[in-house]
């Protein structure tokens, strides 16, 4: 009887304790993966891979006007909703980008979205690892949670479901909720735009330092024999197999003639181009010539290239980094695909790329703030 | 970038299917429930039906890692119980060449196909590098529990051939090696305990005593595994994975593995025997505090119990035990460490970690003929500093990082401060500023925990049920499970 009892209040004190632990996750569902909140300002986390499933889940499948998506990595981070909204006349407008990401998690989060029949167009960054040899590869530092984008009464969905419920870190992100300590944002739209100003500012500062200048014109003397190679191999460069780019990008598209695709090459610095090793630089070069190949007919695709936008690719003063710039030139490239400028089809790609290289063989260290895209303090918008 | 460390971790538990380890969701809250209530329920119809029931419910359990090596788990058991049969139908002794025939066979086509599926790429890579061939690699999946599987077989087996045993029925032979419990990982466990159990037919039905000492078991083994083990495991990589770890980094490491492989195995295990236990089936104990061990004797007489006895047993004892001589005994005591090292796995980092505790063995044998003793603390320190060096090897994925390893924890890769240590810095200023991990702060809370809790180690092992002590262990459990964001493999799985 002494053993009945202690198995007993073992069992119940377990179960107990589950229950008051999933029911609080079920409850408050921090990530909104099972429903909006049920009381209070809705609270967003910057944590991308978790929110964005539960953006999917309990915003655009819900009646509530999404229609587009803005898919890429943290260098599309920036694009505004509401501006792409104002300039391409869509509904309203879900920013659904993964700092980091891979091509295969940016693909299994498209196809959970399309799965809530809402999605009607999407702009697509295409980021340099499209061009990964390993089609599926993914990754140990911003592990991807692809349970959380399966379909919600599936196996794995469920399974995944389970685990959610039963986790001490939701779980603390839900204790931290109720008690109102939570410092997660209420702003939907510019969740992931990175608009901290002294920080920014900051970084700025250090990649157009002069000791960074200096460092950029070895690198860039560096880079110019590799240019020029490029340039004499231009015609063979998309003669090579992209696995991840069609796997994760030609095939969904392809399974989608419902939707509309605005595919864009994010403009990077010139700077960017120098740095990659040859082969790298040719399989950036090719992968747009292939892309373009596949997929500049389709009648439901649009292609767009910013790499010759020399004011902005050439001033580094328009950048924190090599690839990261200034939110107004995401502002820019959003303008141009409402004016249906700098499109890449199959008749202008190669002319548009042997142009490009030209550029950059001939392109020497340029920072101006005075004529960059950089926001001052007057100008910077408060996005969150 | 979106999500730290943690997030990442947690991210692993969304990423798998469907995942059958212990520390699983999936098994805790179904599997093992359902096979609970289907055996006792299959055992009220009858005894055959409730071997079948359990038989059925490990092959699933089994069949969620992996189906393709289900058909050779079955082959090999159909093989070694018709190989027993035989054995036991042939007249004479062990001097019969018949039944020498058959037992080296029998242990020969096991040690085979153990030999072709763990080692074949280890020799092609020696072969090759030694004769500069170029043999291609045949990147043979390991069927999982393979070693375990085979050992407890061959000692079936032999226990045959010597007539100490005779063939149970098929199923109860089947539910001896498919036990999930002690299928993928042990303990090894012996078929005459094991097999006389499941034909008690008075261990049918459900027991509270065993359902609360199994689960009781079960939530402490969790709680190793998942809050001690998977913790201490986030401070090995930074030194064994990485290049040329400073000193403090290399000690911090090797440490936390020390610590991570204790807590991961002897976690399993008990987690092994609480589930067996819920069965009303008893596991042999597998570890007994090995980092207690005043010698390296005494080590293995508390580290891995089980394993140790298989091979006193069925290698030991076959070379000759301490039965020819001195030397001899020296010889075979180096042999049986030797290869206990290589069953660990096919590298020759195992193989030095093997020919490690041979050589300590054989050294504390000498040591303790001539009758010298260490006083207490000297001993302890010099047993834990021993096992703690060969673990380096245990762990390390080539011979090049262990020796980086112990190269830094001997000082050849200089000595930084790390970041938990920053309070020391103006009294060192010679030394730089880490930023990776330290382990120091992990172990101080296991030390203080260890010590904490030894006087009551009694009473918590002997898991009496009464007072507090029921909802202590499913705080165990709930802790285990809100806090474990990922659901790591058990490092013995490997082997």
């Amino acid at each position: 009887m002494q053993y009945k009892r202690a198995f007993l209040t073992l069992l119940a004190v377990i179960l107990l304790g589950l229950a008051g632990g999933a029911g609080l996750n079920l409850l408050v569902d921090p990530f909104h993966l099972l429903h909006r909140p049920l009381w209070g300002p809705p609270r967003f986390s910057g944590n991308q891979r978790y929110q964005n499933a539960g953006l999917i889940n309990s915003y655009l499948a819900a009646d509530l006007g999404f229609d587009t998506l803005v898919i890429g990595t943290s260098l599309e981070s920036a694009f505004g909703a509401a501006r792409i909204k104002d300039k391409l006349g869509t509904g309203r407008v879900l920013v659904l980008t993964m700092d980091g990401s891979l091509p295969m998690e940016r693909s299994a989060l498209l196809e959970r979205a399309f799965q809530t029949g809402k999605v009607r167009r999407v702009l697509w960054g295409v980021f340099h690892n499209y061009t990964d040899m390993e089609s599926d590869r993914t990754s140990l530092e911003y592990a991807f949670p692809y349970g959380l984008y399966r379909e919600p009464l599936s196996l794995p969905g469920l399974d995944a479901l389970w685990h959610y419920l039963l986790n001490g870190w939701v779980f603390n992100k839900s204790v931290a909720l109720v008690a109102g300590t939570s410092k997660w944002s209420t702003d939907m739209t510019g969740l992931y735009n990175w608009n901290a100003q002294k920080i920014r500012d900051r970084v700025f500062e250090s990649f157009n330092s002069p000791e960074s200048l200096a460092q950029h014109t070895m690198d860039l003397s560096r880079g110019k024999a590799m240019i020029a190679w490029a340039r004499q191999n231009l015609a063979q460069a998309g003669e090579v197999p992209f696995p991840a780019l069609d796997k994760h990008l030609v095939q969904v598209v392809q399974r989608h003639p419902e939707v509309r695709f605005d595919i864009v090459f994010t403009p990077l610095s010139a700077l960017a181009f120098h740095l990659f090793t040859p082969a790298e630089l040719m399989r950036q070069i090719g992968m747009q010539q292939h892309l373009v190949r596949v997929l500049g007919r389709e009648p439901n695709v649009r292609i767009f290239a910013f790499q010759d936008d020399v004011e902005v690719t050439g001033n580094l003063a328009n950048f924190w980094d090599t690839m990261h710039s200034s939110y107004l030139v995401s502002d820019r490239v959003v303008d141009a695909i409402a004016e249906d400028r700098h499109r890449l089809t199959p008749e202008n790609v190669d002319a548009y790329l042997a142009r490009f290289l030209d550029w950059l063989y001939h392109y020497e260290v340029y920072s101006d703030r005075e004529r960059s895209l950089w926001p001052t303090a007057d100008t910077a918008q408060d996005l969150r | 970038m979106g999500g730290g460390p943690l997030a990442s971790s947690n991210a692993r538990v969304f990423q798998i299917g469907v995942c059958m380890l212990f520390n699983s969701h999936l098994f805790i809250f179904l599997f093992l429930p359902l096979a609970l209530g289907i055996y006792f329920f299959a055992c009220a119809m009858s005894h055959r039906v409730g071997v079948y029931a359990l038989i059925t419910a490990s092959l699933v359990f089994y069949a969620c890692y992996d189906t393709r090596y289900i058909a050779l788990m079955l082959s090999s058991i159909l093989f070694n119980y018709g190989i027993s049969c035989l054995l036991a139908r042939s007249l004479g002794g062990t001097a019969s060449l018949r039944r020498r025939l058959l037992v080296t066979a029998g242990v020969g086509l096991n040690i085979a196909l153990l030999g072709y599926y763990k080692y074949t790429d280890f020799f092609i890579t020696n072969v090759n590098s030694v004769f500069g061939a170029t043999f291609a690699l045949q990147h043979i999946l390991l069927p999982l529990g393979i070693s375990f599987f085979t050992f407890q077989q061959i000692g079936y087996v032999v226990d045959v051939y010597k007539g100490e045993n005779s063939p149970p029925h098929l199923s109860e032979y089947g539910i001896f090696v498919l036990f999930f419990p002690h299928l993928v990982a042990g303990p090894i466990v012996h078929n005459k305990e094991i097999i006389v159990q499941f034909q008690d037919d008075t261990l049918k039905t459900p027991r509270w005593a065993n359902l609360y000492e199994g689960l009781a078991l079960f939530c402490v083994g969790l709680f190793k595994k998942v809050a001690l083990a998977d913790t201490f495991a986030t401070y090995v990589g930074p030194g064994f994975d990485g290049a040329a770890p400073h000193f403090l980094l290399a000690w911090g490491s090797s440490l936390a593995y020390t610590m991570q492989i204790y807590f991961d195995f002897s976690g399993y295990s008990e987690m092994a025997i609480g589930l067996a236990c819920m069965f009303n089936i008893k596991f042999p104990q597998n570890f007994n505090e090995p980092y207690r061990a005043l010698d390296i004797q005494d080590f293995w007489r508390r580290w891995h119990m089980t394993l140790s006895r298989f091979l006193r047993q069925y290698l030991y004892i076959p070379l000759g035990g301490n039965r020819k001589g001195w030397g001899r005994t020296l010889l075979n005591l180096f042999i049986t460490f030797l290869l206990g090292g290589i069953w660990h796995g096919a590298s020759w980092c195992f193989v030095i970690w093997g020919v490690l505790h041979g050589a300590g063995i054989v050294a504390h044998r000498l040591w303790s003929q001539r009758g010298l003793r260490l006083p207490k603390p000297l001993a302890w320190g010099a047993t834990f500093l021993f096992v703690n060096v060969a673990w380096v090897f245990f762990r390390a994925r080539t011979l090049d990082a262990a020796l980086a390893v112990l190269g830094g924890m001997v000082g050849l890769n200089g000595v930084l401060l790390p970041k938990s240590l920053a309070a020391l810095a103006p009294l060192l200023p010679s030394l730089k500023l880490s930023d990776r991990p330290f382990v120091l702060d992990a172990l101080v809370v296991v030390a203080l925990v260890d010590v904490a809790l030894r006087p009551w180690k009694d009473i918590l092992e002997r898991y009496v049920p009464g007072g507090l002590r029921p909802a202590g262990y499913a705080g165990l459990f709930l802790v285990a499970i809100f806090c474990g964001n990922k659901i790591s493999e058990f490092i013995y799985f490997q082997f």
